[in-house]
């Protein structure tokens, strides 16, 4: 949460967000133990964490200015990474995910060499560019990927004593923490005052000697790790792994799209956003119009450039009267 | 070999007329918009409609195709105007914002199945130094050529020509030489949505399209116009013709994933050579 100017003057708005956070994370923990058939549910809030991992993992190079088109490539890595760790070598996905999610960070890595010095648009088609090569490729690699088949019977997570859904929740829950934790350090840490400079004016941050290439590599290497660990968890949730969906543009827009709509500049925008965006298209929308989920996706992020600049955090913050009106988050 | 050249020039003359309105828009406005392929795939549906239902050639359909898109672009002409900093990033999303609602409404209008506009007369071949090509790319590559040397010509002889091209060079010398930048603006928007939506027609004719089709067209007038320099008019042609003589040969010795890597490694060494900070603008 923001430090506010006029924060001390509305306590009660200001303890209302913790309250709701609290209870939030009470709720998330605590939900596999209610009683009753909920296995839809924990699906669903499965899929909405391992989204706000994905949108949480775009939102820290965003924050420095580099929008990425191509998220998908990062996912992908991840997926097939952990899914060929446990099919070709018998690795446990408790090895293979952390790996593959190792490897989506050298990925990182090589997305920073390859477009770090590029800015605005260019960097974002340059990620474009980066996933749909990717896609080709492993549409391409039969021997290894199987081809546009993709890879089948993908094991899921062996976590004895839960079931399978519980596994799955508690994973992605525990992953969409750890890129929270991560991100509130980074935050706090001279990184994260680095990443502002950035945003700001990178001539301005070089000038007083923010190295910026190397904080935009920590910042890539850092998302490639969240959302290439989001990937792997997908693939052993599901058992399988495509091109077409591993590395799908709607992969690379769904985090774009859920971290602005949430609000960017906040800790939990890109969680909120998923939340309120992947749950409203389940449950609401897909009923109204089944398939027409790109209206939703469309409408929102148009929503938010042309009035929610800093999303509907920023607003909600805003009307709240934790913070003045036209202040940076 | 000299049949896939052939082929690729052809191609490659359609490439840089699906890329010039996308370059104007750029260059005046600054706007980089990504749902310029979209209305390129709205203008293929509406001639594939029109040759369907009522038997219209492509070429005849190509002023019925642009109509729409240059309601629609002109349309948004507001909305811009609306964008806070930095501008070309937030109209970079808003514009994706924009292809993904078209995306939806094609898809509800025309259902998401391939469709293709297949002349059966423009399917004869014909010779062309020796080298069979159907007459139909030959006929699409002559339109596209005369579009675009009408759009050269009205760009360097006409008052209003040039004042597109101050605009791209300085808006505000424009503005103090008595030029209004906001209605050079929606002129621009206006004539780019007409360029992307005329190019429709001739897409379908030689592509078959979805209507998630429009990242390809959206991808090859970025390439180009990257290629061309940034806001330049003039380098379309030669970077069409490039593009598409690569793709045309990668795809002959390789097959036709390498059609797909050329591209898509055109456009990251163009960005790693040409899409610095320093990119520059004007329109020439």
């Amino acid at each position: 949460m923001p430090e506010g100017g006029s924060a001390a003057a509305f306590p009660p708005a200001r303890a209302a967000f913790r309250w709701a956070g609290i209870g939030g994370a009470a709720l998330a923990l605590g939900l596999p133990l209610l009683p009753g058939q909920q296995e839809y549910l924990l699906y669903l809030m499965t899929m909405t964490f391992l989204f706000g991992l994905l949108a949480e993992s775009w939102s820290l190079p965003a924050q420095a200015g580099l929008i990425s088109f191509g998220h998908a490539a990062f996912f992908g890595v991840g997926a097939y990474g952990s899914a060929l760790l446990s099919l070709k070598l018998q690795l446990s996905p408790w090895i293979g995910l952390p790996t593959a999610a190792l490897l989506a960070s050298a990925f990182g890595l090589l997305a920073a060499g390859v477009a770090g010095n590029l800015t605005g648009p260019y960097f974002s088609l340059a990620t474009l560019a980066m996933a749909e090569i990717l896609r080709v490729i492993a549409l391409n690699w039969t021997t290894l990927t199987e081809g546009a088949w993709g890879l089948v019977g993908v094991p899921g997570l062996p976590w004895s004593g839960l079931g399978a859904r519980a596994a799955d929740y508690y994973a992605a829950l525990l992953m969409l923490a750890a890129a929270c934790g991560a991100s509130a350090w980074i935050r706090r840490a001279p990184l994260g005052l680095a990443i502002q400079a950035i945003r700001q004016g990178e001539a301005r941050a070089a000038a007083s000697g923010v190295d910026a290439r190397r904080v935009k590599r920590i910042a890539l290497a850092v998302s490639g790790l969240f959302a290439g660990g989001a990937g792997a968890l997908h693939a052993h949730i599901f058992h399988w792994v495509d091109p077409a969906s591993a590395f799908s543009l709607n992969l690379s827009v769904l985090p774009l799209v859920m971290a602005l709509f949430g609000g960017n500049g906040y800790l939990l925008g890109p969680a909120v956003g998923a939340l309120v965006l992947y749950l409203g298209n389940e449950l609401i929308f897909q009923r109204l119009a089944p398939g027409g989920h790109l209206w939703l996706y469309g409408g929102a992020v148009i929503l938010v450039i042309l009035a929610l600049p800093e999303g509907i955090l920023g607003w909600l913050v805003v009307r709240a009267g934790l913070r003045p009106r036209g202040s940076t988050p | 070999m000299f049949e896939a050249i052939l082929s690729g020039l052809i191609t490659g003359t359609l490439y840089a007329l699906l890329a010039s309105g996308f370059a104007l828009v750029f260059g005046v406005t600054g706007v980089f918009n990504l749902a310029h392929g979209d209305l390129v795939i709205l203008g293929a549906y509406v001639g594939e409609f029109l040759w369907r239902l009522a038997g219209w050639s492509p070429l005849l359909a190509m002023p019925a195709a642009a109509l729409p898109a240059m309601l629609l672009a002109a349309g948004a002409r507001p909305l811009l105007s609306r964008v806070g900093s930095p501008f070309v990033l937030r109209s970079v999303v808003l514009t994706f914002g924009a292809s993904l609602l078209l995306q939806s409404a094609l898809q509800t209008a025309f259902t998401a199945d391939f469709r293709l506009i297949a002349v059966p007369a423009w399917d004869r071949g014909i010779r062309i130094f020796g080298l069979r090509v159907a007459a139909g790319r030959v006929l699409i590559a002559a339109m596209a050529l005369a579009i675009l040397s009408l759009l050269h010509l009205v760009f360097t002889r006409t008052f209003f020509g040039k004042s597109l091209r101050a605009v791209s060079l300085d808006r505000e010398g424009a503005a103090l030489a008595g030029i209004d930048p906001a209605r050079v603006d929606r002129v621009a928007l206006a004539l780019g949505g007409a360029l992307a939506g005329a190019s429709g027609p001739l897409f379908a004719a030689i592509h078959s399209v979805t209507p998630s089709a429009g990242i390809g067209p959206t991808l090859t007038a970025i390439v180009l116009t990257i290629f061309g320099g940034v806001g330049s008019m003039r380098g379309l042609l030669p970077g069409g013709l490039l593009l598409g003589v690569a793709e045309a040969v990668a795809a002959w010795a390789g097959g036709a994933m390498w059609r797909d890597l050329t591209s898509l490694a055109f456009l990251l060494l163009l960005l790693r050579w040409r899409g610095g900070p320093q990119a520059g603008r004007g329109l020439a």
